[in-house]
């Protein structure tokens, strides 16, 4: 075998070396010879001198090559762990796909993919926060970055035999040396027996083994958690290594003992699944959402011995960064890790607080959803801005390290996506481009030392906006924020019977004196005389000093009572609207912590039902400052409880619902409409509907366009007016594995990239998709699109069409675009043919399925867009096997292009065949992708195959083994077979019949 | 010793606590290691040459890989057992200087009889190159075996002789740092 792929290779050489080689080629040989160790070593090395973001795009390839098929070569784990010491975005991206591969293998915890991706899973982590211990750190990665060899004979014996190359040529020494020092250090696993202790470490030194079983685990107890154990992993810091100290005392002695952390390493250590399969950063607490702290880092984890004391480069990573920055003089290596520690760990704090919204919402009654939604971002808000990217958005590069900061998130623009059990919500991102780099970071930490230089920095950016807004005079911002106050103070006085919960009679009564009052009389006062008439209704009205973002430092110490002679004391209306402002977002904190309170009741009652069913529980252990009331009211059944909270919640969400009746429903649904979000937006639209049957219902659909949007979130924003402020949209996903919708985005822009390069005039899009685990993750959404489905709805509700008569998408275009003549229609349906005839090819080539009218939208400009790619390749929805055209084309579409005999249709035809023999041109390209995701895949698209099959399947629908004129017969057929396909028009019936899609 | 066996005996241990720079537990995880890749507990010259082929895909390694084999193979029974394999780690990873070039020379002394004539270095540098093919491009100067070899010896060979003797490879290994550095490989990473 060996000699097979020897005699090939010079070939193979020559390929690598000639002008066509390109991170494509050398990804897939990657993927031919995994176990190749030297051709695995110089592609890996090759790669390198790609850019990131080529690799970027390979990433899920690459680390299901790495996790699916564990090899003899340690190239490619070497090579992305470089890259992650390289990218802060590689780094999260990896860690989170191996997050996910970790809970896909945990059934299976003694396979050699498990073991890997374990290990790597170990190293990526190490990176990322650059532990806290030294001697964990320099386990993995060595005294300097350079790790000794493990007893890896074979390798050994090659670098001998290199040593001895060196007298006859050095030159040709160097990197096969290095080759044999990296395989060198393959970890080993001698026994199964011990397997699990050296295996994490490869160590074997047997007096270290009890010391290894434990060090992982502490990367989990001690770093990077909840800033409250913050101090704790000082006091072992200052012991140069821990071999020292001797395999009997850890360091669980020196935490604390009776530490959840202590606990949480000791049960560790005797399960197999000794990774951290827990989140290692845990999403931040309500506490630390209260003091605005929750994405930085105190600073006294800064203070510890290692970083004070220690000038000297520890760690690669803070070489690499200073190399990669060059930074000035006074810049230490370790301010600069420690800066990359901080945004690591608040980064994905951050993104674990948004996909854990989403979980509570869940337990949330349907309807008080979208103002527990955005009472927890109200809350989240007092976080930003904070040192946080979004990767995939983020610009960030090599060259140019910048990225943007995430400084708000407009809790009145976010909206609940009801699916069946699941609540995705879609928000939007202000952030600021090119805002933070690590150098600006270090420099903040830096500045540490004045603990208000953050808030000083926030404020002047807020008041130069409220200048601003007072030039203009743009009322409808401090309206909508008096609004937000009276609702909020309702809100309170609900809510506060609740934490009382010892009288259920009071809290039904407030709630009838303040339900049938609609707000509509209180909101007139507001507009009228703003200083005076909420403060003395409100029960509460105790400023909450936490607020840092939008009170002036000053405020901050005094209280209410400081606050009200201020207001009387200065008449300048700009500045009471500056007062009211304030006190508006004040109270909105106070209303988004008691909303925030109330879904973590929730969230705790039914732990606690779960709990009192296990036997043996123990009710203590779950009390909290939030529960606290829960526990009081111990006497009533949590049902009864839990039946209050509800109540309460519903009464603020009716509330709401007023409102948006007397203002429309652009305030109240935040412009959900004017963004597809698919099949999941249908409850919304539905409510949507149904409060806006009788005024003007053209809110609902394109109710705001994106620019609309954007300049009005703008308006509003402190930030605003900001040069570089921009604004991302996108749906936070939990309980959802986005791993395909990935793989479907990737292959879509693969696709593009081939019509590209072919100068081929088709449009298509795809959404960025950032997966946080196997079962959460981030989806952009289609700017100024809005689903089939939902055109229609609209239409049919509005009665667009007399009684009876169906409405279709040409009605729709001549509604929308005008005359089938006019300039402005024929260009919507020259976009519209454009984008039909790419996705026409997508949807077959990849056999997308359920192309129900709710997965498929129409931006404003007239393209088509294909959404929701849980079924594709080789998976269908369930019992309904109908899809049986080759791709939908139903008449409509043909009657928005002019018919069959039109010449637009002429022209379709042609694109698509183009389009179509393009792709079949490059079948390998999509292929590749496919075929390295689909060993032992856990994907749905793999699931119904043989490995390799699906793969196999594509090559098939793309006809290879015709000639040209043979295949573009074959397309002419395939569209004359899509052409009106009675299955097409079933499809759609039996959507409409089942789930009520139009 | 030789055949494979999971530990190895009291006796061996002592001896190679004694030969070797290795102490009792670190030779005992090598020779676990060692096992696990050769369960026979020998390796021979095909198996050898396997093992530089995987490492060096591009080009043909093979002779190179004999040559080597027969350096480590010091009683020449055609295996290499652990006891062999472990002395030259020693020597390489923790000998001195002095003690690599003498372990280095034998291979560059085919015929073992303590000097390198042109052809045996003319032979060892060939089959480098054949190992290594086209991956590194080289200066013109030595950019085929033959002109690396004269220059080894324009450099080296002080008494012209067309051999290099012990002290002359010494010597010329010394004053050219890129081979220190390369017979350095090794150096505090076992």
């Amino acid at each position: 075998m060996m000699n097979s792929v020897n005699s090939g290779n010079s070939l193979l050489l020559r390929l690598f070396k000639s002008e066509f080689f390109n991170a494509w080629i050398a990804v897939s040989y990657l993927f031919k010879y995994p176990d190749a160790v030297g051709i695995q070593h110089y592609l890996c090395n090759e790669l390198k001198k790609f850019p990131l973001d080529e690799i970027e795009f390979f990433l899920p390839q690459l680390c299901h090559l790495l996790i699916s098929r564990p090899s003899e070569s340690v190239a490619l784990e070497n090579f992305i762990l470089d890259r992650c010491q390289i990218s802060s975005h590689m780094a999260i991206l990896t860690l989170w796909y191996l997050q996910a591969y970790t809970s896909d293998l945990a059934a299976t915890p003694n396979s050699p993919s498990f073991k890997l991706c374990k290990r790597v899973f170990n190293k990526c982590q190490a990176i990322v926060f650059a532990t806290e211990a030294p001697g964990e750190y320099e386990e993995i990665f060595g005294k300097n970055g350079v790790p000794k060899v493990k007893e890896n004979a074979l390798s050994a014996m090659v670098g001998m035999g290199v040593m001895l190359a060196a007298f006859g040529q050095p030159l040709m020494t160097k990197s096969p040396g290095q080759l044999a020092l990296a395989q060198g250090r393959r970890p080993r696993a001698y026994s199964t027996s011990v397997e699990n202790a050296e295996e994490v470490t490869g160590e074997a030194a047997s007096q270290q083994q009890q010391q290894h079983l434990q060090t992982p685990h502490q990367h989990n107890g001690t770093n990077h958690v909840t800033p409250e154990e913050s101090g704790r992993s000082t006091p072992a810091m200052g012991q140069p290594r821990q071999e020292t100290d001797g395999a009997t005392s850890p360091r669980s002695p020196s935490g604390e003992p009776g530490s959840p952390h202590a606990t949480l390493s000791g049960m560790n250590t005797n399960t197999v699944n000794s990774i951290q399969r827990n989140h290692v950063v845990t999403s931040p607490s309500l506490e630390d959402l209260r003091g605005g702290q929750a994405f930085k880092l105190k600073r006294d984890r800064f203070a510890s011995p290692r970083y004070s004391n220690d000038t000297a480069p520890s760690s690669p990573i803070s070489l690499k960064f200073s190399d990669r920055d060059s930074m000035d003089g006074r810049s230490s290596a370790a301010s600069l890790e420690l800066a990359r520690r901080s945004y690591f760990h608040s980064e994905m704090q951050f993104l674990l607080a948004l996909v854990d919204i989403a979980t509570r919402l869940v337990i949330v009654p349907k309807p008080a959803r979208l103002s527990a939604l955005r009472a927890e971002l109200t809350l989240l808000n007092h976080n930003l801005p904070a040192e946080i990217c979004v990767p995939l958005w983020c610009h960030a590069t090599l060259e140019n390290p910048s990225h943007h900061r995430v400084v708000r998130i407009p809790p009145q623009d976010a909206v609940v996506l009801n699916s069946a059990d699941r609540v995705p919500y879609l928000l939007q991102v202000e952030v600021l481009e090119t805002d933070m780099s690590v150098e600006e970071i270090r420099a903040q930490r830096r500045d540490l030392a004045e603990p208000e230089e953050d808030d000083q920095e926030d404020e002047s950016a807020v008041q130069t906006t409220e200048l601003l807004m007072n030039e203009d005079g743009s009322i409808q911002v401090e309206t909508l924020l008096v609004e937000d106050d009276a609702e909020t103070i309702k809100g309170m006085a609900t809510l506060e019977t609740v934490d009382d919960a010892a009288s259920t009679t009071s809290t039904e009564k407030s709630r009838a004196d303040e339900v049938p009052n609609p707000p509509a009389g209180s909101l007139a006062d507001l507009t009228i005389s703003p200083p005076g008439s909420p403060v003395p209704t409100s029960p509460v009205i105790a400023m909450d000093p936490t607020s840092r973002l939008k009170s002036p430092a000053p405020s901050t110490s005094s209280g209410t009572g400081s606050r009200q002679p201020q207001t009387q004391s200065r008449s300048n209306e700009a500045y009471l609207q500056t007062v009211l402002k304030r006190r508006a977002s004040n109270s909105a904190d106070d209303f988004a912590e008691k909303m925030r309170t109330a879904a973590v009741m929730l969230a705790q009652l039914n732990q606690q039902q779960a709990a009192q069913l296990a036997p043996g529980a123990n009710n203590n252990s779950r009390s909290s400052a939030q529960s606290r009331s829960a526990i009081k009211a111990k006497a009533t059944s949590v049902e009864d409880i839990r039946a209050k909270i509800i109540k309460e919640m519903m009464a603020l969400e009716e509330q709401r619902m007023q409102r948006m009746k007397v203002e429309g429903v652009s305030s109240g649904v935040g412009g959900g409409g004017g963004e597809g979000a698919g099949s999941e937006m249908l409850e919304d639209e539905r409510k949507v509907m149904a409060n806006v049957a009788t005024d003007d219902p053209s809110a609902a659909v394109f109710s705001e366009g994106w620019e609309e949007k954007m300049q009005r979130i703008r308006e509003s924003s402190p930030y605003g007016h900001l040069p570089s402020w921009q604004l991302l949209s996108v749906i936070v996903k939990q309980g959802a594995d986005l791993r395909q919708e990935q793989l479907a985005c990737q292959l879509i822009r693969e696709m593009g990239w081939i019509w590209e390069r072919a100068k081929i005039d088709v449009w298509i899009t795809y959404m960025r998709i950032l997966v946080t685990s196997d079962n959460s993750g981030l989806i952009e959404t289609v700017r100024n699109t809005i689903s089939i489905h939902s055109i229609k709805k609209d239409a049919y509700a509005r009665r667009l069409n007399e009684v009876g008569v169906v409405f279709t998408l040409y009605d729709y275009f001549q509604q929308k675009f005008g005359d089938p003549a006019s300039e402005k229609f024929i260009k919507a349906q020259d976009n519209f043919m454009r984008s039909l005839a790419a996705y026409s090819v997508i949807t077959y080539v990849l056999q997308i399925r359920d192309r129900h009218n709710g997965n498929i939208l129409l931006d404003t400009e007239g393209h088509i867009v294909h959404i929701d790619f849980g079924f594709m390749l080789s998976n269908s929805p369930g019992s309904v096997g109908f899809e049986l055209a080759p791709f939908k084309l139903p008449q409509e579409y043909i009657d928005v292009l002019g018919g069959v005999n039109s010449e637009k249709f002429m022209e379709f035809k042609a694109l698509l065949k183009k389009a179509f023999m393009a792709i079949r041109k490059h079948t390998e390209n999509i292929v590749l992708l496919i075929d390295m995701m689909s060993k032992d895949s856990k994907l749905p698209c793999f699931q119904n195959v043989a490995e390799n099959a699906a793969a196999q399947a594509v090559r098939d629908r793309l006809a290879l083994n015709l000639t040209e004129v043979q295949a573009e017969e074959f397309v002419e057929k395939l569209i004359m077979s899509s052409c009106c396909n009675v299955f097409t028009r079933l499809y759609d019936t039996f959507q409409y019949y089942s789930n009520g899609i139009l | 010793m030789g055949k494979s066996q999971s530990k190895l005996s009291t006796e061996e241990l002592k001896e190679l606590q004694r030969t070797t720079n290795f102490d009792k537990k670190e030779l005992q995880q090598w020779y676990k290691g060692f096992i696990k890749d050769c369960p026979s507990g020998e390796l021979d010259k095909t198996e050898f040459q396997k093992i530089y082929k995987q490492f060096f895909p591009f080009g043909d390694p093979s002779t190179f890989a004999d040559y080597v084999f027969n350096v480590f193979d010091s009683n020449k029974n055609g295996k290499i057992e652990f006891k062999e394999f472990i002395v030259a780690l020693s020597v390489t990873s923790r000998g001195d200087l002095e003690d690599k070039l003498q372990w280095a020379f034998q291979l560059y002394d085919i015929d073992n009889d303590q000097t390198i004539t042109f052809n045996e270095m003319l032979s060892i540098v060939d089959a480098i190159y054949k190992m290594v093919g086209t991956m590194v491009k080289l200066p013109p100067d030595e950019d085929t075996p033959h002109k690396r070899v004269s220059k080894i010896f324009a450099l080296m060979d002080k008494d012209s002789d067309g051999r290099l003797t012990f002290e002359e490879f010494k010597e010329g290994s010394m004053k050219d740092p890129t081979i220190v550095q390369a017979l350095s490989l090794y150096d505090g990473l076992v």
